[in-house]
C-alpha cells in the first residue's frame, strides 16, 4: 500500500463559512449572557472554589461566569498544539485550517468483517482496530474503536495499552476518572522516558466532556484539571442532542454548546494557564421519530462546523470535530455517502482533530470496512483541497506551446513527471469493463472487505522496545491488581 | 361537535392554553366528569400513541398532548370518585450510582407516563441503597427502570439487584435495564427481567411485565 501521503496535511484555501464575524460575535455574546445570567452546575467542590476565587459568583453547585474571566481564558490557550507519534516525530499540527483524522472510541459492537454479525468487541478486535488505523496512510491518529468488555473495570487503561502496541500513531484516549487518566500517562512516560518529555512531545490527548445541558460532572472537571496541570492536551466536546438536551435550531444550539466548552476552558485555564486544549462539540439533533442522535445529520455537520470556525477564527484556537461516520447499521451505500459527506464538509471547512471515522449506528457499532473505504475517501478529499499549484513548471505554458494544435502529450516527460502528483485510486475502480470482469467484476464493497482482511491478517506494526513493553505489561498488572483490591472491599 | 369531541382536538393538538376552557365547556354541557375523562382525555393519547408507533408523529407531539391531558385530568379530578382514575401501573425510575447520562431514561419516563403509568422519578446518580428505599417506601412498585451510558457505571446495577435481594424485596419488583453499553447477555448476568434497546419498545415491556 501507498504510504506517501502520510502526514500529508490540508491546505485548505477557502474555509467553508456559515456565519459573517458579526454573526460569530453575536453567538459569542449570547454565550456570555447565558453564562453570566444562567450559569453552569459544577459537580466539583475545588473547581467552585478556585472560580469563586476567579471572580464567578456561587450559588450551591451553581456558578456564574463573568464575562472577564471567559474572554481572559480564551486569550490564555495556545493556538497551535503539535502532537508527536510513538518515535518521536511531529505528527499532527493542531491549529488553522490542517485537518487530521481518526477513529471514534467505545463502540458496544463490531460489525464482524468476516461473519457480518453485529456483536461485542473482543480484546482481538481491539488490536486489529489498531492495526487497521496503523496500516491505513490517511489516518493520523487513533481512539480505540471499541469496548473493552474483557477488562470492565480496568478498560481504559487495557485500550490504552492495546493502542500503543499495535501503532506508532498518536492517540486520543477516554478514560474513567483522575485515577485512569493518571495510569495512562504513566504508560506514555514509559514511551517517552519522563514527564517532561511527554509534555515537550504530547504523544496522546485526552477525550473529555460536559454533560448537556450545562452540567459538568466530578469526574470531566477532574481529569480536565489533571490534563491542565500536567501540560496533557485535552479537548472537551459536549454531545449535545438538540431537541432532548439542547435547543433543536443551529443557533441555539451553538449558543449552550459554546457556553458548556467555554466553561471548561476557564476551569482548565484557571488550573494551569496556557495549557493545551482543542475546542470544539458535537450537537447533532435527536431524530424526534426514532429518537436516535443524528451524528452526521446535515444540522450535525452545521453545528460542528460553525463551532470550530468560531474557535479557529474569533477565539484563536485549535478545533475538534466529527467525520466519517454514518446512521447505518450496515457498511452500504448510505454509510459511504454519509460518511463522505462529512469528511468532505470538513475538510473544506478546514477543521483540526477530527474523530468518528468508521461509526455506524450512531457510535454504538465499530465498522472495520467503512473505516478502510473513509482511507480512500479522505485521500480523494486531500488532494481536491491541495487545490491548484501555481509555478511556472506546472502552468506548463513552454508544453502548450511545444506540442501545439494536433499534437499529445502523453510522451512529454513534463507528462511523466507530473503523473506522480496525480491522486492514485487504490480501492476505487477506474478500469474498462473487461479489465474490470477479467479481474473478477468485484464491487467497491468486496473490495474494501478483501483489504480489511488483508490487513487483519498480514499487517505487522512496528513493535515497542522488550523495555517499553515490560514497563506497560507492569503498569497493567499493577492496575489490574490495586482494582481487584478494590472490588474485594 | 359536541364539547367531548371539542376536548378530544384540543389534547390530540395539544394545545394547553385552551385544554381547562375545554373542559369547563364539557361539563357545562351536562357531560358525566367519567365520559369527559376517557372520551375527552384519554382516547386522544391512546390515539396520538398508536400514531407514534406508526411513525406518523414525533415525540415532542405525544409529550405537549399528554401534558394537555394531565391539566384536564387535574381539573376533573375532584368531580370523579376515588379510583375512577385508573393507573396502569407504578415504576421507579433512575440512573444509577455514577451516572450522569439520563436523557434515554427521561424518556422512558415520559412515554410510561402518556401510556398511564404513574413514575417515580429517582434522577441521575442513584445509589443502590436509595432506590432499595424507594421501592420499600412504595409497596405498590411493580417495576424498577434503571439506565446506565458507561461500562463503569453499569456494575452499579448488578450491586442494586444484590441490594434488592438482601432487603428481600426482589420479587416484588421486576427489574427493567437499558443504556448504550448493556445487553441481553449482561441482563441475563445480573439477573434482570427485561432489557430493551428503545423507549418504545420499553414501554411495550412495561405493560407486558404489570399484566403477567
Amino acid at each position: 500500500m501507498d504510504r506517501s501521503n502520510y502526514n500529508n496535511v490540508l491546505k485548505c484555501g477557502s474555509p467553508l463559512r456559515f456565519l459573517n464575524e458579526d454573526e460569530m460575535k453575536e453567538i459569542h455574546t449570547s454565550t456570555l449572557e447565558i453564562l453570566q445570567e444562567v450559569g453552569s452546575v459544577i459537580q466539583h467542590e475545588g473547581a467552585r472554589e478556585m472560580l469563586k476565587k476567579a471572580g464567578c459568583t456561587v450559588k450551591g453547585k451553581t456558578v456564574y461566569f463573568p464575562h472577564g474571566l471567559v474572554e481572559w481564558a480564551i486569550k490564555q490557550a495556545p493556538s497551535h498544539i503539535h502532537v508527536y507519534d510513538r518515535d518521536g516525530d511531529v505528527a499532527m499540527d493542531l491549529g488553522g485550517r490542517k485537518a487530521y483524522f481518526g477513529t471514534g472510541s467505545d463502540c458496544p459492537t463490531l460489525l464482524d468483517v468476516y461473519t457480518g454479525e453485529h456483536r461485542n468487541f473482543t480484546t482481538k478486535d481491539m488490536e486489529d482496530g489498531a492495526k487497521i488505523i496503523d496500516a491505513l496512510p490517511q489516518m493520523d491518529f487513533l481512539m480505540c474503536c471499541g469496548l473493552m468488555y474483557d477488562y470492565p473495570v480496568t478498560s481504559y487503561e487495557h485500550e490504552y495499552s492495546i493502542m500503543v502496541r499495535n501503532s506508532t500513531k498518536p492517540q486520543v484516549v477516554t478514560a474513567a476518572d483522575r485515577e485512569s487518566i493518571s495510569n495512562i500517562t504513566k504508560m506514555a512516560v514509559a514511551i517517552r522516558g519522563s514527564m517532561e518529555e511527554l509534555a515537550r512531545k504530547p504523544l496522546f490527548l485526552m477525550y473529555n466532556e460536559p454533560n448537556s445541558p450545562l452540567i459538568h460532572t466530578f469526574e470531566a472537571v477532574d481529569k480536565l484539571i489533571y490534563c491542565s496541570e500536567n501540560q496533557i492536551p485535552t479537548n472537551y466536546s459536549p454531545c449535545m442532542m438538540p431537541g432532548a438536551t439542547g435547543p433543536i435550531t443551529n443557533a441555539g444550539a451553538l449558543i449552550q454548546g459554546n457556553a458548556e466548552c467555554l466553561a471548561g476552558l476557564v476551569i482548565h485555564q484557571l488550573a494551569h494557564p496556557g495549557s493545551p486544549i482543542v475546542f470544539g462539540g458535537g450537537m447533532y439533533n435527536m431524530d424526534l421519530k426514532c429518537m436516535q442522535p443524528t451524528y452526521c445529520s446535515p444540522e450535525a455537520i452545521v453545528n460542528n462546523i460553525t463551532l470550530a470556525q468560531i474557535a479557529r477564527d474569533l477565539y484563536e484556537l485549535p478545533t475538534w470535530g466529527f467525520t466519517g461516520c454514518s446512521g447505518s447499521k450496515v457498511f452500504d451505500a448510505q454509510a459511504t455517502m454519509e460518511a463522505s459527506e462529512f469528511i468532505f464538509s470538513i475538510g473544506y471547512a478546514g477543521v483540526n482533530l477530527n474523530h468518528d471515522v468508521g461509526y455506524l449506528n450512531y457510535g454504538l457499532t465499530f465498522s472495520f470496512e467503512l473505516l478502510v473505504s473513509c482511507n480512500e475517501t479522505i485521500s480523494q478529499m486531500r488532494r481536491i483541497f491541495d487545490g491548484v499549484q501555481m509555478d511556472k513548471d506546472h502552468m506548463a505554458m513552454d508544453i502548450i506551446k511545444a506540442v501545439g494544435p494536433k499534437g499529445h502529450y502523453l510522451s512529454e516527460p513534463h507528462t511523466l513527471k507530473y503523473n506522480k502528483e496525480m491522486w492514485k485510486p487504490d480501492l476505487t475502480d477506474r478500469a474498462d469493463f473487461e479489465g474490470w470482469k477479467n479481474a473478477g467484476a468485484t464491487t467497491y464493497e468486496q473490495r474494501v472487505k478483501a483489504r480489511t482482511i488483508d490487513i487483519i491478517e498480514n499487517y505487522v506494526p512496528k513493535a515497542l522496545t522488550p523495555e517499553q513493553d515490560a514497563a506497560i505489561d507492569a503498569i497493567l498488572a499493577e492496575v489490574d491488581a490495586a482494582a481487584e483490591q478494590k472490588t474485594k472491599k | 361537535m359536541s364539547k367531548i369531541t371539542e376536548l378530544a382536538v384540543v389534547v390530540e393538538e395539544g394545545r394547553i392554553d385552551d385544554v381547562v376552557a375545554a373542559v369547563e365547556a364539557a361539563l357545562e354541557e351536562g357531560n358525566a366528569p367519567m365520559d369527559i375523562l376517557n372520551a375527552g382525555l384519554i382516547d386522544p393519547i391512546n390515539v396520538l400513541g398508536e400514531k407514534f408507533r406508526l411513525g406518523e408523529v414525533y415525540v415532542p407531539e405525544l409529550l405537549i398532548s399528554s401534558k394537555a391531558m394531565k391539566m384536564g385530568v387535574d381539573r376533573i379530578k375532584p368531580l370523579l370518585a376515588a379510583g375512577d382514575v385508573k393507573v396502569l401501573g407504578k415504576a421507579v425510575f433512575c440512573t444509577v450510582e455514577g451516572d450522569m447520562h439520563d436523557i434515554g431514561k427521561n424518556l422512558v419516563v415520559l412515554l410510561l407516563e402518556s401510556a398511564g403509568f404513574e413514575v417515580i422519578d429517582l434522577g441521575m446518580d442513584v445509589e443502590p441503597d436509595d432506590i432499595v428505599e424507594a421501592i420499600q417506601e412504595n409497596d405498590d412498585v411493580q417495576i424498577l427502570g434503571m439506565s446506565a451510558m458507561l461500562t463503569t457505571t453499569m456494575y452499579a446495577m448488578k450491586e442494586t439487584i444484590e441490594a434488592l435481594e438482601e432487603a428481600g424485596l426482589r420479587d416484588r419488583v421486576k427489574v427493567l435495564i437499558g443504556g448504550a453499553p448493556v445487553n441481553q447477555i449482561f441482563a441475563d448476568q445480573i439477573g434482570a427481567d427485561g432489557y430493551t434497546t428503545n423507549a418504545p419498545s420499553a414501554v411495550e415491556l412495561c405493560k407486558k411485565l404489570v399484566v403477567a
